[in-house]
């Protein structure tokens, strides 16, 4: 596929090209109250052609192969509808390289039968709880291939084997619904999901536990994250603003980004790590050919980088970061996260608590969504008297301003975790789900919002 | 070709199967920041195949056209684990009724006509308010589907797709207003100029950010947000939902579950919303359908699998992506309206929230009928004028309560969003807001 590529390449007519190619297989298996409700098998492959013409970029996606330079005109046909002001990418590492990063008994190599079994003994097994009379249990695997060159030289495939396993009871009495989930999966084996009965059984009783919960009573709290809801924030938040595909447009907002302004106390330390293994987030060579590297974004609360694809980083005259990835063959390369998380501190988590007079500790995530004013459910959490976990609670939704929040963390735990990705992944520019990671250790912000009945 | 060459293998060796196939072309422009980013076109296509053998259903897709030897072995695979499933496919000879899916000039805009709209919206954005930094993006799709089983069906669909959205961002020290509006069709029938308008209108409130206490007032969604208050009802008459018992609306129908005056109808015939057409994901007719009926719920949104699972008659809700089986999905979604505009109910309004945009709605309990969402951009009203733009705070409740005794009122004047919604604005009383501070 690479020489067949760089031969349409190697006379295109403009200034920079680049082609992808991606095969892709997964196997999806859904579960509700009654049992397996659907079982599918997907295959997919096509290829996703960009070429920069005149400062401008026209891009072709397709499915027909043989037809690469047909598509390829295409492109340099959009990029001339209007020249640009884009002078073209400063100039990056060439790469050439195959990775086939290995696990031990990848998803796609294990029979069907065995993984209908070993979910449905799972599904069953939160089923057999009385409180709870259905779920929403989801489990996919699959198979990426991935091929990138360009008219530089580079030329890449990366080979990654994805599993993901989201077990989701939905307890029920008296019209109330809650939900709690148990995430499993990254890009590790398929055994990593087996023997987890006992873990099963307790998000049974845990997920009946929230009928039992009280509401939480809205308003503001100092609020202890568990290392889940610490990663959303340090994703959805903090990581979404640091993306630099709208800074380096922006004068303003880049005015706001500046590298060495102060964002936080000196406990805070973020950083995006494509080179994290065994995680949805681990991102070999990106959608543009670069190698994934780990960066810190925030270092002791002062802004050290942001997030970035060849053309924000040639607009912002810095170093590219690796961050160029597309959903798939459809889509173009966005700038977008690997494995984002905030370094651990030195306390623990108990004095962590011990240090609060009054104040809710939040733990999981049931969704998010970031931006300046951020917004996260947790799955349940326990109000903090005078140091101690009380009264357990639910229907916590967290919400804040970033910059205020940043500057809020006044502790962060030394307990770091990075939790299973399961089924999820990170939506923008209509490319969802992207598969990424975000974790953290517990930490403690001030004055967060809590909405409530 | 292909079709029949994946439904002869498949009829070959399963009981009964059916092959869903499509193609489309979209053409793409996105400015960014005020200059054209990107032009693209994507051509895609795939097929899927559902194969019922055994009494049991498995499903399998792809794009790769060559390959439907591994098409048809893949979904007789996934049917030996799949769930049971003894209903009959539709056989094609019911009445099919004429719902208008193309339109020709749509088909033909191009991509220079698409730029040059994009340009007039920044000129008109920025002379305006030359401190908004715009995107603009301007989509358009033309495709077919076709769907054929081993019961007779084979009916194809001509489809196309507009859409035109601007959204402005404007960033001073500690805050970043973001602010957008769209709308899409299956053909050009709305002037984007006068979207780009109403941007600019809905915008001029954002210079002026004023506090609201956390505590009770009412809250006026706009019909754009009347989606978000929408989506927790929509998930709860989902028939998938309510064969487990898992939604707070299993059970009830025939009962009232919100106010009288509140009416939601569900129409794949109504060309107003590109969800039209004539048949759903299976082949069975679309109809308009009262599912919420002055305040009484009337029917729930059914497929197949799941009409034969609550033992009924599918309701011609079978939405596909063709990398899963079909699932009951709404089409075209129209609330009735009510009797006083929006801007008397506005002008109404002694302490209220003008919701125009609302984030994470979906991620609460949505099946027991939650809703809990932070207000992204929201008005405040005082004694029936706007004062101000609202920044971080939280509602949230239960829909069936805020649509049913918590219900003020319903406007007279509607208007379409998302492509497939036509909303009036809705007004909840007594809302409780969590604010900051």
């Amino acid at each position: 596929m690479k020489s067949y590529l760089q031969n349409v390449l190697a006379n295109a007519p403009c200034d920079y090209a680049e082609f992808r190619y991606q095969e892709f297989t997964s196997t999806l298996l859904v579960f509700d109250g009654d049992g397996l409700k659907d079982v599918a098998l997907n295959s997919a492959r096509g290829g996703f052609v960009r070429a920069l013409v005149n400062g401008q970029f026209g891009v072709a996606s397709f499915e027909d192969l043989d037809r690469a330079a047909e598509y390829l005109e295409k492109a340099v046909s959009l990029a001339e509808v209007k020249a640009g002001s884009f002078g073209g990418f400063a100039p990056a590492e060439v790469n050439v390289d195959d990775v086939e990063i290995d696990v031990p008994r990848p998803a796609h190599r294990v029979d069907l039968d065995e993984k209908v079994a070993v979910v449905s003994k799972y599904n069953d097994i939160l089923l057999g709880h009385d409180r709870i009379p259905s779920t929403d249990t989801r489990y996919r695997d699959s198979y990426d291939y991935r091929v990138f060159i360009n008219t530089e030289g580079t030329a890449v495939s990366v080979k990654t084997p994805r599993l993901g396993l989201s077990l989701r009871p939905l307890a029920s009495e008296g019209g109330v619904v809650q939900m709690a989930v148990n995430n499993y999966g990254g890009i590790i084996g398929f055994d990593h999901v087996l023997g987890r009965e006992a873990e099963v059984e307790e998000l049974a009783v845990r997920a009946a536990s929230l009928l039992d919960a009280e509401p939480v009573i809205g308003g503001t709290y100092d609020v202890i994250a568990d290392p889940v809801l610490t990663g959303i924030f340090a994703h959805e938040a903090f990581g979404h603003t640091a993306e630099a595909d709208d800074a380096a447009r922006d004068e303003k907002l880049r005015e706001i980004m500046t590298l060495g302004r102060r964002f936080g106390s000196e406990v805070l330390s973020i950083v995006d790590d494509a080179t994290y293994e065994g995680h949805n987030g681990y991102v070999p060579y990106d959608d543009e050919g670069l190698r994934g590297r780990k960066k810190h974004l925030i270092k002791e609360g002062v802004l050290t980088g942001l997030l970035h694809d060849r053309e924000t980083a040639t607009r912002m005259a810095v170093e590219p970061t690796g961050n160029a990835r597309a959903l798939d063959y459809r889509h173009p390369p966005l700038v977008r996260m690997t494995s984002t998380y905030i370094e651990p501190g030195d306390i623990s988590f108990d004095e962590m608590v011990a240090s609060v007079p009054r104040g809710i500790y939040a733990r999981r995530a049931k969704g998010g969504t970031g931006g300046e004013t951020f917004t996260f459910t947790a799955e349940d959490g326990f109000l903090i008297e005078n140091g101690k976990l009380t009264k357990h609670l639910r229907d916590l939704k967290l919400q804040g301003n970033l910059f205020r929040t940043l500057e809020n963390i006044v502790a962060v735990a030394n307990d770091f975790v990075m939790p299973e990705e399961g089924m999820g992944g990170c939506g923008k520019g209509g490319q969802s789900p992207l598969p990424v990671s975000c974790g953290g250790p517990h930490m403690l912000v001030k004055n967060v919002q809590i909405g409530g009945r | 070709m292909v079709v029949e060459e994946i439904l002869e293998r498949a009829g070959r060796k399963a009981d009964k199967a059916e092959v869903i196939f499509s193609e489309y072309e979209t053409t793409s422009v996105k400015f960014k920041a005020g200059e054209l980013h990107q032009a693209a076109v994507i051509d895609g296509r795939g097929a899927g195949l559902r194969a019922f053998a055994g009494g049991r259903v498995g499903y399998a897709s792809t794009t790769d056209l060559g390959d439907a030897n591994d098409l048809v072995e893949g979904a007789l695979a996934a049917a030996k684990f799949g769930p049971k499933a003894e209903y009959e496919l539709p056989d094609g000879t019911a009445e099919y009724g004429d719902v208008k899916t193309f339109d020709a000039a749509a088909a033909k805009i191009s991509p220079e006509a698409m730029v040059a709209l994009g340009e007039q919206a920044l000129e008109m954005i920025m002379s305006a308010d030359g401190r908004y930094v715009v995107d603009v993006e301007v989509d358009r799709t033309v495709g077919r589907t076709r769907i054929a089983n081993t019961a007779g069906l084979d009916r194809s669909q001509d489809r196309t797709g507009y859409d035109f959205a601007a959204i402005v961002r404007r960033t001073a020290e500690d805050d970043i207003f973001y602010h957008y509006d769209y709308d899409a069709s299956i053909s050009r029938d709305f002037d984007e100029m006068a979207i780009v308008r109403r941007l600019l209108e809905t915008g001029k409130w954002a210079d002026d950010i004023v506090d609201v206490p956390t505590g009770k007032m009412d809250l006026i969604f706009d019909p754009a947000e009347v989606p978000t208050l929408l989506f927790p009802v929509i998930t709860c008459v989902n028939g998938a939902y309510v064969v487990d018992d898992s939604s707070a609306l299993a059970g009830r129908l025939g009962e009232e579950v919100a106010d009288p005056r509140f009416t939601m109808i569900d129409d794949a015939t109504d060309g107003f919303g590109f969800m039209a057409g004539s048949f759903d994901g299976e082949g069975t007719p679309a109809r308009r359908m009262a599912v919420i009926e002055k305040g009484v719920l009337k029917s729930y949104l059914t497929d197949l699998a799941t009409a034969w699972r609550l033992g009924t008659a599918s309701t011609g809700h079978a939405r596909r992506a063709l990398t899963q089986p079909p699932s009951p999905g709404a089409s075209n979604v129209i609330v009735e309206p009510g009797e006083k505009t929006s801007a008397q109910l506005i002008a109404d309004t002694k302490k209220g929230l003008l919701v125009l945009h609302a984030a994470g709605g979906s991620m609460g309990n949505v099946r027991s009928g939650e809703l809990s969402a932070a207000a992204a951009y929201a008005l405040k009203i005082d004694n029936g004028e706007i004062v101000g733009r609202v920044k971080d705070c939280i509602f949230g409740g239960n829909v069936f309560e805020m649509l049913g005794r918590r219900l003020r009122a319903i406007s007279s004047d509607t208007r379409r969003s998302a492509g497939r919604y036509m909303a009036p604005t809705v007004v909840v009383a007594d809302q409780t807001i969590t604010a900051k501070g």
